[in-house]
């Protein structure tokens, strides 16, 4: 997986300043390419910085690879550089899941194209729980629709691990639903309609949902003492 | 026209506590009485029910007192609804109860959460912020979306508060003036930072594994001499806080705000503040934090949340006065934060009175 | 205020373990007052422990019924608790209040 990067200081343009990491496009051998640098935090105490770091970027380049591998569409990886903390990977030209559901919220849903988006989330999270990846970030910032051809894409694989148990997938789809329920309450239910997707595309749905009951029930019986 | 005048009552946990404030967000009085366990040893809603009970009566006569008000100058009396223990919470509700038929005078239910939020928010400043709220039973970041206090992240299991807790009860370390304070004193002699679980789910946090940890591997280490007491309570802080840091800049990437604010009992920890404020200032945004006058549970916030509830026209009968432990953040609709709408505070007066 | 007076005379207990308790306020409008304070929080098991109260004559009178006499004894025993705070509110609270 580790090929030789070859970065060109002059070709970098920042696209995005997030939380952990900052986006460049680049080039890649003639392609247009995304430069993902994890930098670290200085809030975070030396040790536990680099740790996550290097844990994130390693889990990242893994996963976005493995969830490939299992039929879901996620950017090309060009190149993993461990030293300076940067993954390069394809450049994919689209929205994200967000600004639609945003844009549906201001302007008005068009039930159609909430639909498509719904069955591709839940049928993409189907593929990664049966192949035992846990996202473990997924919000509507984290996915994106490729222009043209509106491909889900997800995105943002650093907090992504490998897991089989029901909880890890419950969590993952909890963590889901919250961002939707935050964000995008004017959307109406587009968490049921995922689920229903997932329903049908996952053989394991059955076990994952019903630990998804336990953990939402977990979540509103937690007395809030204080 | 003469300021609108709450009493406030707060008794959802181990403190008992009535303020008097006025509209606009001055504090005229503001005693409490905490309620405080032996080392090893948490609070019980039985005892600390009996607590509030002893002290409750005193504080109202010491907080009009000290506020030189008389019931006459009273607009409002507001009350702690949830969420928290049930049978501290009925302390407070039962004497709003009464003084509201004694002395004619509505009542407005508060939700502690947001009477935290709406503290923060006239003490410090802070317009619109990304709210981080850390206490022994909460562990939320909140932003104001739609009418709402909506929750963004929160933990999946245990408060960071109840893990700082049940972490100083396994060190047996003194709950004077609480267990928290006490482990960020004894941090500041670490030296060693031990690895411990660090687990954020997207914009969610977990401390069981912290604490499962903490209570078996750590006791382990510390009977062997690896490591001081003092070096458990540097890494745990180091590590819960960076937690809390890690899914407010999320919630902040997230929704584009800059700032933060950071209340209850946790946000008074001054290493937790300044990990906030490194991070705030590397986005360009800033810190809102208020001192342990404030961010611990105290009267005045319950009595200027009710007010601004009852200035935008809300009253709770008498009838439906009740309390319940669970009360989530995002089920009040805070209609006070609603801009734009002519005040008309005059004729919701009227009509409420 | 009208208190809804229960005729419980009447009414045979349903269940074993009961008892009855009477506080009298000498006034109808604070056996009224307290009455209306704790009527608000019903009986969290009520189909363990149920509770009527009424106010006759100025007094506050309150019957107790539960399945098994510790549920008796603990919502006997919450509810003195709560009453007995009621009452001294209204002694210190009410007229001829001094602060």
């Amino acid at each position: 997986m580790e090929i030789k990067t070859d970065v060109k200081e002059s070709s970098l343009i920042l696209l995005k300043q997030g939380a952990e990491a900052r986006v460049f496009e680049s080039n890649f051998v003639g392609r247009r390419s995304v430069i993902k640098e994890r930098f670290s935090k200085k809030y975070r105490h030396p040790t536990l910085d680099s740790k996550i770091t290097l844990k994130r970027l390693n889990a990242e380049a893994r996963c976005m690879t493995k969830a490939r591998r299992l039929g879901v569409s996620t950017p090309v990886l060009y190149s993993v550089d461990p030293v300076l903390h940067t993954l390069t990977f394809e450049y994919v030209e689209g929205p994200s899941v967000k600004d639609i559901l945003l844009e549906f919220g201001s302007h008005g849903i068009i039930e159609e194209r909430l639909d498509d988006i719904a069955l591709q989330i839940g049928v993409a999270i189907a593929k990664l729980h049966d192949g035992g990846l846990i996202h473990g970030d997924l919000t509507t910032s984290n996915m994106l629709l490729k222009s043209g051809i509106n491909q889900l894409v997800l995105i943002d694989f650093g907090l992504s691990f490998t897991s089989t148990l029901p909880e890890d997938k419950a969590v993952d789809l909890y963590v889901l639903e919250r961002a939707l329920l935050s964000m995008h309450s004017s959307c109406g239910n587009v968490m049921d309609q995922i689920l229903a997707a997932y329903r049908k595309s996952s053989k394991q749905w059955s076990s994952t949902l019903n630990k998804l009951a336990q953990v939402r029930q977990r979540g509103r019986k937690r007395t809030m003492v204080g | 026209m003469k300021k609108m005048i709450a009493l406030g009552f707060e008794g959802s946990a181990n403190k008992i506590g009535v303020g008097v404030v006025t509209l606009d967000g001055t504090i005229l009085s503001n005693p409490r009485h905490t309620y405080i366990t032996p080392p090893g040893q948490g609070f019980l809603p039985r005892e600390t029910a009996q607590h509030h009970l002893q002290h409750i009566l005193p504080l109202i006569k010491s907080a009009l007192k000290t506020a030189q008000i008389t019931p006459d100058e009273i607009d409002c009396l507001c009350y702690t609804k949830g969420p928290g223990m049930g049978a501290p919470l009925q302390v407070a509700a039962v004497v709003v109860r009464i003084l509201s038929q004694l002395w004619k005078k509505p009542i407005v239910a508060v939700n502690h959460c947001v009477a935290h939020i709406e503290m923060g928010r006239i003490v410090t400043g802070a317009d619109d912020p990304v709210v981080l709220y850390v206490s022994g039973g909460n562990t939320q970041v909140i932003a104001y979306s739609e009418g709402r206090y909506q929750i963004f992240g929160e933990t999946i299991d245990i408060a960071v508060g109840n893990c700082l807790d049940r972490f100083a009860r396994v060190l047996t370390l003194s709950n004077d003036p609480n267990p928290g304070y006490n482990i960020e004193q004894l941090a500041k002699k670490g030296e060693q930072f031990i690895d411990l679980p660090y687990v954020v789910k997207g914009m969610d946090v977990s401390f069981s594994g912290i604490l499962s940890y903490i209570e078996a591997t750590a006791v382990e280490k510390l009977k062997n001499n690896e490591c001081t007491p003092a070096d458990l309570c540097y890494s745990l802080q180091e590590t819960v806080f960076a937690m809390l840091v890690e899914i407010t800049e999320r919630a902040m990437a997230h929704c584009d705000t800059k700032d933060v604010l950071i209340v209850g009992g946790v946000g008074c920890n001054e290493r937790l503040q300044e990990m906030m404020r490194t991070m705030c200032s590397e986005r360009g945004g800033k810190l809102f934090a208020t001192d342990d006058r404030y961010c611990i549970d105290n009267g005045a916030m319950i009595a200027y949340t009710g007010l601004l509830a009852y200035a935008h026209g809300t009253v709770t009968p008498l009838e439906e006065s009740t309390f319940t432990q669970r009360f989530r953040t995002d089920e009040v609709h805070a209609i006070w934060r609603q801009k734009k709408e002519p005040s008309n505070m005059n004729g919701l007066m009227q009509e409420s009175s | 205020m009208a208190a809804p007076v229960a005729d419980m005379a009447g009414t045979q207990p349903q269940w074993e373990f009961n008892c009855d308790l009477e506080v009298d306020y000498e006034s109808e409008e604070n056996a009224s007052m307290v009455y209306a304070a704790l009527a608000v929080d019903k009986e969290l098991q009520p189909d363990k422990v149920k509770r009527q109260m009424e106010v006759s004559n100025g007094k506050l009178i309150v019957h107790f019924e539960a399945v098994e006499a510790r549920f008796l004894r603990a919502s006997f025993s919450a509810f003195v608790d709560v009453l007995t705070l009621a009452t001294k509110t209204i002694e210190e609270f009410g007229q001829g209040m001094e602060l």
